[in-house]
C-alpha cells in the first residue's frame, strides 16, 4: 500500500510529504495541487516500470517555477508484506545542455538497501549485507537501475516492488475519446481510459473469474446489462461489445457496440471494471473524478462498494473530487486537503472546522473553507 | 437500472454506518442499491445529538405521500443517559415540529445501542457484557473491525434468536427490526432470547 509520498522540486510541489490510507479523497479548490500528485506518481511507474528515459518522464518544464535548484527529488514510502519498501529517486537538470540525469536511485526495505545506484554506479549489497566495491557496476544514468534490474535470487523484494508499481492505475476516465476496438492487449490503462478495449481484452484474459463477477455487479447498475464480449473484428483486432437484455428472461438481447452506450454508462463499467477485475491483487487506483458523466443516484453504490474493497484490503483507493456525494460520503474521515496560495507551493492543511454540524462538509467547501 | 432508495440510514458516526452498511449487504443482497446513508458531517463519535435533529424531517419525509415510498432507519448510543430517555426525546422531537409521534406500523425504526455500539461488538465477539450508564468497551481499531461482529449477528437473525447473555438494547434493535424494517407483527417480550 502506498504509504508516503515526498516530492521537492515537481511543478507546485516543493518540499512535500503526503501520507495516504487505504482509501483517501484529496481535497482542494482548482489549482491546489491534487492532480500534480497523481502525476508524479504516474511519472515514477512509467520511469520505473515503464522503462522510459529520465529526459522524457521528467523533463525540465517539470521544475518548480520559482526554484533556483535544478535537482529534483521524488521518494515513496510503500507498506509491503513483511516490512516497508523505501524509494528514492534525485534527479539533476542540466540546464547548458538541456538533459537530465540520474544521481541517485535507491530502494531499501526495512532500511536495508536492496540496490543503490549513485555518481553512474550501482551497488548491490553482498550476500553478508556488505556493501564492498567489488558489487559496484557502472549504469546508464538516463535509465532507472531498479526498473532493469533483472530480480534474480534474494532480490525477490525487488520483483515484489516492480509489480506493486506495476499495479499502480492512476486514470480519470473521460468517455469521450473511448471506443470499440481493441487493436491489442495492454497491461496499462491509459491516464484518461480511452485504451479501455485494449486494457479489458488484456484483463479478460488474465482473470476470467473476477470478470464474471465484474458482469455480475454491473447487471444491477445498467439496466439490462448481461456481459461484455470480445468477437473478432478482422486484422487481430477484436471489437468490445455490450449484450444488453430487454427483460430479466434474457430474451431479445442486443448486442451493442460500446461506443453506442451513453458516456455515463461506459464510466459506470469502466469504474466497476476498475474494482472488481482488480480486487485481491494489491493494486492502488489512483482515481480523478470518478464522479464525471455519472448520474447522481449512481455515485454512493459506487462509493460503498469501493469503501468494502479499501476497509477489506482488497485494493486501495486514492480518489479527487469535487462533487458534494464523494465530498459528503468520504471526506469526513478519508480526506486529506490539499492548498496553494499564488506562486507557492502546495500545502497538506487541516480541513475546515467541523464545529458546526448543521452544514454538510460540501456546503462548507462551496462556501469557501479556507 | 435506476437506483430506487427503499431505506434513508441516520446515523451519528461512521462506526454506526459500518456496521448497518454490512448487515443490510449480508441480509438484504443487492442492498447497496437501495438504502442512502446520511452521516452526521462531523465524522466518527461526535455528534451525539446530529441523529436527533433529523429526526423530524426523516418522519416528515416518510410520511409525504408525493415522495418516493421509503423506509427510515435512526441509529444513536444511548451513551450516559437511558434507554427510555433516549427514545423519548425522539417523541419530544416530534412534539417540537408539531407531527405526530411515530406510528405503531410506521416503517421507521429506531435503533439504540446502550451503553454505545461497542457494548453490542463485545457481545457479538463472545463476552460476556452488562449494559449499564458506566460500562464502556473497547472501540475498534477500525471501522471495518465490525465485519466479524456483523456476520455473526447476521446468523444469529437468521436462526431467528440470540445467544444468551444479549445486551438488551440489542434485543430491541432485533425487535424493532423485525418488526419496522421488515415489517413482521411485533415479537414479543424476550422472544429474540435463546
Amino acid at each position: 500500500m502506498l504509504k508516503k509520498l515526498t516530492v521537492d522540486n515537481f511543478r507546485c510541489l516543493e518540499e512535500f510529504e503526503i501520507e495516504f490510507g487505504g482509501l483517501s479523497l484529496l481535497l482542494g479548490v482548482n489549482g491546489a495541487g491534487k492532480s500534480t500528485v497523481f502525476e508524479v506518481i504516474q511519472r515514477l511507474c512509467d520511469f520505473v516500470v515503464g522503462h522510459k528515459e529520465v529526459d522524457e518522464v521528467f523533463p525540465r518544464s517539470t521544475i518548480t517555477r520559482w526554484q533556483k535548484s535544478a535537482n529534483q527529488i521524488f521518494d515513496l514510502l510503500i507498506d509491503g508484506p513483511g516490512g516497508v519498501y523505501d524509494y528514492t529517486l534525485m534527479i539533476a537538470h542540466h540546464p547548458e545542455r538541456g538533459t537530465a540525469q540520474v544521481f541517485h536511485e535507491s530502494l531499501t526495505f526495512n532500511e536495508h538497501p536492496i540496490c543503490v545506484f549513485e555518481n553512474g554506479k550501482l551497488r548491490l549489497p553482498g550476500p553478508s549485507g556488505s556493501s564492498a566495491k567489488k558489487n559496484d557496476f557502472p549504469f546508464d544514468r538516463s535509465l532507472s537501475v531498479v526498473g532493469r534490474l533483472s530480480p534474480r535470487g534474494r532480490r525477490d523484494r525487488l520483483s515484489w516492488f516492480k509489480q506493486f508499481m506495476s499495479r499502480l492505475i492512476v486514470v480519470g476516465p473521460f468517455s469521450h475519446g473511448i471506443g470499440s476496438i481493441a487493436h491489442a492487449e495492454d497491461a496499462v490503462l491509459d491516464a484518461d481510459g480511452g485504451n479501455f478495449p485494449n486494457w479489458y481484452r488484456h484483463i479478460s484474459q488474465e482473470r476470467q473469474d473476477l470478470i464474471l463477477e465484474v458482469f455480475d455487479k454491473l447487471r444491477p447498475v445498467i439496466g439490462g446489462f448481461r456481459s461484455l464480449t470480445l468477437p473478432e473484428g478482422g486484422s487481430d483486432q477484436r471489437l468490445l461489445r455490450v449484450k444488453i437484455a430487454r427483460d430479466d428472461k434474457q430474451k431479445k438481447v442486443i448486442d451493442y457496440s460500446f461506443e453506442d452506450l451513453s458516456d455515463g454508462e461506459r464510466i459506470l463499467i469502466i469504474l466497476y471494471t476498475l474494482l472488481f477485475a482488480n480486487r485481491g491483487l494489491g493494486y492502488a487506483l489512483l482515481i480523478d473524478e470518478p464522479d464525471n458523466f455519472l448520474a447522481l443516484s449512481e455515485i454512493q453504490p459506487w462509493l460503498m462498494e469501493l469503501q468494502d474493497l479499501c476497509d477489506d484490503g482488497e485494493i486501495q483507493a486514492l480518489l479527487i473530487s469535487h462533487h458534494p456525494e464523494v465530498i459528503d460520503y468520504l471526506g469526513p474521515e478519508n480526506g486529506i486537503w490539499l492548498k496553494r496560495k499564488p506562486n507557492c507551493p502546495t500545502e497538506v492543511a487541516a480541513g475546515p472546522d467541523a464545529a458546526d454540524e448543521s452544514l454538510s462538509l460540501s456546503e462548507v467547501v462551496a462556501r469557501g473553507w479556507e | 437500472m435506476p437506483r430506487k432508495v427503499a431505506l434513508v440510514v441516520y446515523c451519528e458516526d461512521r462506526q454506526h454506518w459500518a456496521f448497518i452498511r454490512r448487515f443490510l449487504e449480508i441480509t438484504r443482497p443487492g442492498a447497496y442499491r437501495e438504502i442512502r446513508p446520511k452521516i452526521s458531517p462531523k465524522g466518527r463519535g461526535a455528534a451525539e445529538n446530529w441523529v436527533l435533529k433529523q429526526y423530524a424531517d426523516a418522519l416528515r419525509n416518510y410520511r409525504n405521500k408525493s415522495r418516493p415510498k421509503h423506509q427510515v432507519m435512526l441509529m444513536r448510543d444511548v451513551d450516559a443517559s437511558s434507554f427510555g430517555e433516549r427514545l423519548s426525546q425522539f417523541d419530544r422531537a416530534s412534539d417540537e415540529a408539531s407531527i405526530k409521534k411515530r406510528q405503531p406500523g410506521e416503517r421507521v425504526a429506531i435503533f439504540l445501542p446502550a451503553r454505545n455500539i461497542e457494548t453490542w461488538f463485545a457481545y457479538l465477539n463472545g463476552e460476556t457484557v452488562e449494559e449499564t450508564r458506566t460500562r464502556t468497551y473497547r472501540k475498534l481499531d477500525q471501522e471495518s473491525d465490525c465485519a466479524p461482529c456483523v456476520e455473526q449477528l447476521a446468523r444469529m437473525c437468521g436462526e431467528g434468536k440470540l445467544r444468551r447473555g444479549a445486551p438488551p438494547s440489542l434485543e430491541k434493535a432485533c425487535d424493532e427490526y423485525n418488526a419496522r424494517v421488515k415489517g413482521k407483527v411485533p415479537a414479543t417480550a424476550g422472544s429474540a432470547r435463546r
